[in-house]
């Protein structure tokens, strides 16, 4: 199999017993791919692309119309502010 | 005492409005009516969705994250977030592999499309996922 991690670097490894490869050190080091990480492999195909969590991990971005849907399901009616007492006071 | 752990739709709720469900939970942790916890993901991810807003959103958050008690917990091994992805979006799984490590009975969550579907209730049936509004509600059932 033929490990791509970009343009400029390309070597040959060796698969053994249960498809194990060893992904060459250089590789590792520039990808940031550290003992234990956890890496995400996808078949594009029949090449498979091998990602650092690191670069797959992503945050959600919440859009305007999210932010307006969750303002209104987090009302709350004037009877149960007046139940909740002194504790918006605590609200900067 | 209810342990809590807040999502990021939650903060960002809180933040905009002062006097909404969740800011009132945010106000509970900080009298100690509630234990709530956040993970760093929870936090960076408010950050980053309230950027653009203005300057007394930001100083909010700073002090829900400075004053009110919450627990930072430790960020989920890798391979509890990867496991998860099978059953729920790739960016929500680092909040729910964080908030099953932590020690919390409830989730509380504004992604309702997300985090209430029944399949995720079924990897993580030790969570009570509820909206801060019907958690503020049975809150208010206790004390009456």
């Amino acid at each position: 199999m033929q490990v791509m991690p970009s343009s400029s670097q390309t070597e040959w490894v060796k698969i053994l017993d249960n498809g194990l490869i060893t992904i060459p050190k250089a590789m590792r080091k520039q990808a940031g791919i550290k003992d234990g990480d956890v890496a995400r492999a996808t078949l594009v195909g029949n090449k498979i692309i091998i990602e650092p969590r690191a670069t797959v991990e992503e945050y959600r971005v919440f859009t305007s119309e999210q932010v307006v849907q969750w303002m209104q399901d987090d009302a709350l009616s004037p009877e149960e502010v007046e139940k909740l007492g002194d504790l918006f006071d605590d609200i900067p | 005492m209810k342990q809590v752990f807040i999502d990021s739709s939650v903060l960002v709720s809180a933040c905009r409005s002062r006097t909404g469900a969740s800011a009132a939970i945010l106000a509970l942790c900080k009298r100690g009516k509630i234990a709530g916890y956040i993970s760093r993901t929870v936090r960076r991810e408010t950050k980053k969705n309230i950027a653009a807003l203005g300057q007394d959103v930001k100083n909010r958050l700073n002090v829900y994250l400075l004053q009110h008690k919450l627990i930072m917990v430790s960020e989920p091994p890798a391979a509890d977030v990867v496991a998860l992805t099978e059953h729920i979006r790739e960016k929500d799984a680092p909040v729910l592999a964080a908030a099953l490590r932590s020690p919390a009975t409830h989730l509380v969550t504004l992604d309702f499309n997300d985090f209430m579907r029944p399949e995720v209730r079924a990897v993580a049936p030790q969570l009570i996922i509820v909206s801060p509004g019907d958690f503020v509600r049975d809150f208010i059932r206790s004390i009456d």
